[in-house]
């Protein structure tokens, strides 16, 4: 009887679905709202035995960040899923038109940051639009917890100083338009990507442009990406790695091609998760003429979780074309308050060496600094 | 060079993938958890949840669509089937949004040296033939004593039977209307 009304039971759900085909599609909407306030204590560079230089900037402020994503998801007849995605971010407010920093320019303009399609099926899945390739979308950064202590929003607090630390690659982490394919099998997932060009057309590619230095930009175009990471699981835990590589052609003679390749690990057991990268985008962009340093990015991470508490300890590090090491380390806890909505706090500290440019002249001493800031976060 | 080198071995290897997965004997390579968004917000969000639940705000489509009418938590249809067919029995508590139903004690007569009791879980929204299970509880009557005693085999199974058929014959009388 019970294959009967099994029977039956697929003869409703006929029923169901044999309604106009929108209403197979399912559409969702997800997205957060992060507002944090901080304080930052910082001595900017100054030159040796001189007086630190003045900013005449605040030392707190808020900021507010949203995020918002549409989501379409389909199966066809013969198995096939499908769908889209579309990303809308308030635009970074750190940097202002002119490419001057401005930390607490907290003017909202909201764009379309990601929007492609996919098709999922058991020969893999393929992604096509405006979204990163797979070398920074398959990378493993650190463990955070919260705001991401020195993973996170502190340096929209600080002034000039701020060093280069991060978890992406230099250039190559751009959302283009781009063709991505992408597969699992045995706990390994891997895949390619090939976008055109740095930009959305191949005839007016965008520049894309170093952290807050307009005046490092570059044009690139076929940039392929190829990336993998493994999982296995071992009793009470599991261990993920990953390694990645991109490259692409520099359109101006005067620059270097862009070259990056990160590897990354990540161990969880029990609450415990700890992990590190290593990045290094050799001298993507820099001057031909320029014999200059590779720029590389590390980090370390640790995060325990006990119920509806988080706590991380993180370190990142960073080397620039000069030579020059920068770094920031910190801590951070976060509370979920309630499903989708969470409180956190961090506290950073951080140092960036300055050497007067082109190396002329005297050498300037280290920005430093301590940022602590809170704030709660709400996503939907 | 090298870079020219590394660009060759890319595309072979994307097209040795292409290939694999073009193959009829490949292997299934099905994306059953891709990697998590790039940026640190969108990974949070994640992490963090939905007041929606995992799946954010279901517009329309899904799975998650609850059917038509309905003010609980489980599938309506077989709520009220499952509460019909223990309508003789006395209903000790019953969870209309985690779908659970559990009756007291039930004896069919005061003579009767058996009593029953009955654990209902309505598992999903839709109306699927594994959508309820029935746990069934019967004790004998020993020396004036109840006792555990075991239920007769496959009379959880007749009752998610029941269950079933009416829910389906709720739902025939739900689309003539």
């Amino acid at each position: 009887m019970k294959k009967v009304l099994l029977g039956s039971s697929a003869l409703v759900a006929a029923g169901l679905f044999a309604v106009p085909a929108a209403a197979q599609l399912e559409l969702t909407i997800s997205g957060s709202v992060d507002v944090n306030f901080g304080v930052v204590d910082e001595d900017g560079p100054s030159l040796v035995d001189a007086e630190d230089v003045e900013f005449n900037r605040r030392d707190y402020g808020g900021r507010t960040d949203v995020t918002l994503n549409f989501n379409t998801v389909a199966t066809a007849d013969n198995g096939l899923r499908y769908g889209s995605r579309i990303n809308i971010d308030d635009s970074d407010d750190n940097v202002s038109s002119d490419g001057s920093i401005d930390s607490f320019n907290n003017a909202s303009t909201f764009t379309i940051d990601e929007a492609w399609l996919f098709l999922s099926g058991s020969f893999g899945e393929i992604r096509l639009g405006d979204k990163e390739g797979v070398a920074p979308n398959f990378r493993l950064t650190i463990p955070t917890v919260g705001g991401g202590a020195a993973d996170g929003d502190w340096d929209n607090y600080v002034g000039v100083g701020t060093p280069e630390t991060g978890t992406g690659f230099l250039l190559g982490d751009n959302d283009s338009a781009r063709i991505t394919y992408f597969f699992e099998w045995e706990g390994l997932t891997a895949g390619a990507s090939y976008a055109p060009a740095s930009g959305d057309s191949l005839l007016n590619s965008t520049a894309q442009c170093r952290d807050t230095d307009v005046i490092f930009c570059a044009d690139f175009e076929d940039q392929f990406d190829i990336g993998a990471n493994y999982t296995f699981d071992f009793d009470g835990g599991s261990v993920i790695v990953a390694a990645t590589y991109l490259t692409a052609d520099s359109v101006s003679a005067e620059r270097e091609d862009i070259e990056g390749v990160s590897l990354g690990a990540q161990v969880a057991y029990d609450a415990f998760t700890i992990g590190g990268f290593y990045v290094n985008s050799f001298d993507s962009g820099a001057p031909v003429d320029d014999d200059v340093d590779d720029f590389q990015r590390w980090g370390v991470g640790a995060t325990y979780q006990v119920g509806d508490w988080g706590f991380g300890v993180n370190y990142l590090g960073s080397s620039n074309f000069d030579g020059e090491d920068g770094w920031a380390a910190g801590g951070g806890v976060s509370y979920n308050i309630a499903p989708g909505l969470q409180a956190y706090a961090d506290l950073v500290f951080f140092e960036n060496e300055a050497t007067a440019p082109d190396g002329v002249g005297p050498r300037l001493e280290a920005d430093d600094g301590t940022v602590f800031l809170a704030g709660i976060t709400a996503s939907f | 060079m090298f870079q020219t080198r590394a660009r060759t071995g890319i595309l072979a290897a994307t097209g040795l993938a292409v290939l694999l997965a073009g193959c009829s004997s490949a292997p299934d390579l099905t994306v059953t958890d891709p990697p998590p968004p790039t940026d640190p917000r969108d990974r949070r969000v994640e992490e963090i949840g939905s007041v929606f639940g995992p799946d954010g705000l279901v517009l329309f489509g899904g799975e998650r669509a609850p059917e038509p009418g309905s003010g609980i938590g489980v599938n309506s249809y077989l709520w009220r089937a499952s509460l019909d067919t223990v309508a003789f029995m006395p209903v000790a508590s019953a969870d209309p949004f985690g779908g659970v139903i559990l009756t007291d004690w039930y004896q069919p007569s005061p003579a009767s040296e058996e009593r029953f009791k009955l654990n209902i879980f309505i598992l999903d929204r839709q109306l699927r033939a594994d959508g309820v299970r029935v746990a069934v509880f019967r004790q004998v009557r020993q020396r004036g004593e109840w006792v555990d005693a075991e239920a007769g085999a496959g009379t959880a199974n007749t009752l998610e039977e029941t269950i079933l058929t009416r829910a389906r014959e709720l739902r025939v009388i739900s689309q003539q209307q």
